[in-house]
């Protein structure tokens, strides 16, 4: 029997909120699917979509954006400003026909374990409807 | 606004003598303008204080070599790159004067405020410099909006002067045109001989083809032609308050606008968005195997300002551990590694500011139909965000600002 496909996730996690929310999920004792890796930064806006696409072409089925929901941004407004800019990522790889449901942006506060491990379940589950990313092709780590 | 006569079916004359006279009034100290060269086979920008040489200026030559908005980057450049501090006092000086009735007010625009010195009243002092004339394409100009929009270029010591533009050929294809052409005739008068009659020539660049810009956007004085008959006649108005204290100093006469020009500019996008529509490209093909990674695109790009790019620094350079690691794990690894990286990053850099004046297009030695794709691109990520690249100064850039309620949809 083939072995299941394992999607491989990149999380961008801010610090104040949704990185605390993984580490809520992981100190209360949440089960979530071990496929992703989580990188924090001070914030969501704080991410050049460059480094969305060095994960999706470094091999990675899917990337994870995580930021304060809205209104709570310790930077006051730094989400509002990132989901600007994954709607112009998401706008390209459409346009270029690649598949921009591979890139998912969600608020997550730091009190929302669940919701983390949740969202990580809902993403590894998508992937693997999905199957490999075209674009981890193109740079084969 | 004024219309100026065409005298012998030549508009090049005519409006060789508009830019005349707007130097030899003093209206302009100088002005940047495409040059025919002494071969006849170029046209080159060249920044023109002696009247006599505008004997050579061809502002309407159906040709793009660079675009004018990095040149005048280049000219702000020095102005613009004051350290913080030189900056600072600057904008303290600015802000005694101005209360103080500002007897110096004028000369402290720069990277921090150009915008807000527009708006203040003009203040009293000595006379000035006249500004530099710019001529430039629609392009040019939406490119260069979007530069100082970006803090990269300030529009103070200029006057911009837009031309209508329907389109122009690579450099390589006028050189061959303007050899072929039979003594005494140009490319520039069949052109607009092509042009009167309405049929757009099939090896325009790409990029013109399906450009549905061919008006200026922005302009102190606007030359227009489309609409025209320009054998008799063309239309020049002032859309800005420079623009109409220049016109007047330049002793033109108002004339009220063009009435077949709307109709005239809705049959022409028409006629692109058709070309707009063609082809198919598949993007990641393209870049594997026709990329030669050489960042043609990026130096030639009117948008891609940043004096540091992150592909000429060391973000992605690794050790060769790491490359044999990677290489390990799945046998073979894709080498220089970053070449469809950069292309993503760079759209995603420029996607809101392109101005699709297709110059990456002409740049690429592989032929890449680069203009067609950031055509499309931008189309979308600008869409998105509700920005026209280049419309106007106003707009705010589109990922400097955000409206707490939008964008829904992205979210997952």
């Amino acid at each position: 029997m083939a072995e299941e496909f394992e999607p491989r996730v990149v999380a961008f996690l801010c610090n104040w909120c949704s990185y605390a929310g993984a580490d809520l999920a992981g100190t209360s004792r949440m089960q979530y699917p071990p496929n992703v890796r989580i990188i924090r930064l001070m914030c969501s806006g704080g991410l050049d979509p460059m480094y969305v696409y060095r994960a999706l072409l470094g091999g990675c089925d899917g990337v994870l954006i995580g930021g304060c929901h809205p209104g709570d941004c310790h930077y006051t407004n730094g989400n509002y400003k990132a989901r600007r800019r994954v709607a112009v990522l998401k706008a390209i790889l459409r346009e270029l026909g690649l598949d921009d449901d591979r890139v998912w942006l969600r608020w997550i506060s730091a009190s929302e374990g669940s919701r983390f491990a949740e969202t990580i379940r809902e993403v590894v589950a998508h992937l693997k409807e999905k199957g490999p990313s075209q674009l981890a092709r193109a740079w084969a780590v | 606004m004024a219309a100026i006569e065409v005298k012998d079916g030549n508009p090049l004359g005519a409006i060789r003598e508009l830019l005349r006279s707007l130097m030899s009034r003093g209206v302009v100290g100088a002005l940047l303008v495409p040059e025919e060269t002494p071969s006849g086979k170029a046209v080159v920008h060249t920044l023109v204080r002696d009247p006599a040489r505008l004997d050579v200026a061809n502002p309407l030559a159906p040709v793009f070599g660079v675009n004018a908005a990095r040149i005048v980057v280049k000219m702000c450049a020095r102005q613009l790159a004051r350290s913080p501090a030189e900056a600072a006092v600057a904008q303290v000086g600015a802000a005694v004067a101005a209360s103080a009735g500002g007897a110096q007010a004028h000369d402290v625009g720069g990277a921090s405020a150009p915008r807000d010195d527009q708006e203040k009243p003009a203040p009293e002092k000595q006379p000035a410099a006249p500004p530099t004339g710019l001529v430039l394409r629609p392009c040019e100009i939406r490119a260069l909006v979007e530069l100082v929009k970006l803090q990269q270029a300030t529009l103070d010591p200029f006057l911009v002067i837009g031309v209508d533009c329907w389109g122009t050929y690579s450099v390589k294809d006028y050189a061959a045109k303007a050899e072929k052409c039979a003594q005494g005739a140009s490319v520039t008068a069949e052109f607009l001989k092509q042009m009167a009659g309405g049929s757009l020539p099939a090896d325009l660049r790409s990029a013109c083809q399906a450009c549905r810009r061919p008006a200026p956007t922005f302009a102190d004085i606007a030359i227009q032609l489309i609409g025209e008959d320009v054998s008799r006649k063309i239309t020049v108005r002032a859309q800005t308050e420079k623009g109409k204290a220049a016109l007047a100093a330049a002793g033109l006469e108002e004339s009220p606008e063009n009435p077949e020009r709307a109709a005239a500019l809705e049959k022409l996008a028409a006629a692109k968005d058709q070309a707009a529509k063609e082809g198919q490209f598949n993007f990641l093909e393209l870049i594997e195997t026709l990329c030669i990674n050489c960042h043609n695109c990026r130096e030639v790009c009117p948008i891609c300002y940043c004096r540091q790019c992150a592909f000429d620094g060391p973000v992605f350079a690794y050790t060769m551990d790491k490359y044999l690691t990677w290489s390990g794990k799945k046998g073979a690894l894709s080498m220089p590694p970053d070449k469809l990286l950069f292309h993503l990053t760079r759209m995603s850099h420029v996607a809101t500011s392109c101005v699709a004046c297709g110059q990456c297009e002409a740049a690429c030695p592989s032929g890449i139909p680069l203009g067609r794709i950031y055509r499309r691109i931008s189309a979308a990520a600008q869409e998105a965000l509700g920005y026209e690249a280049g419309r106007s100064l106003e707009d705010e850039l589109p990922l400097a600002t955000f409206r707490e309620t939008e964008l829904a949809v992205v979210e997952s």
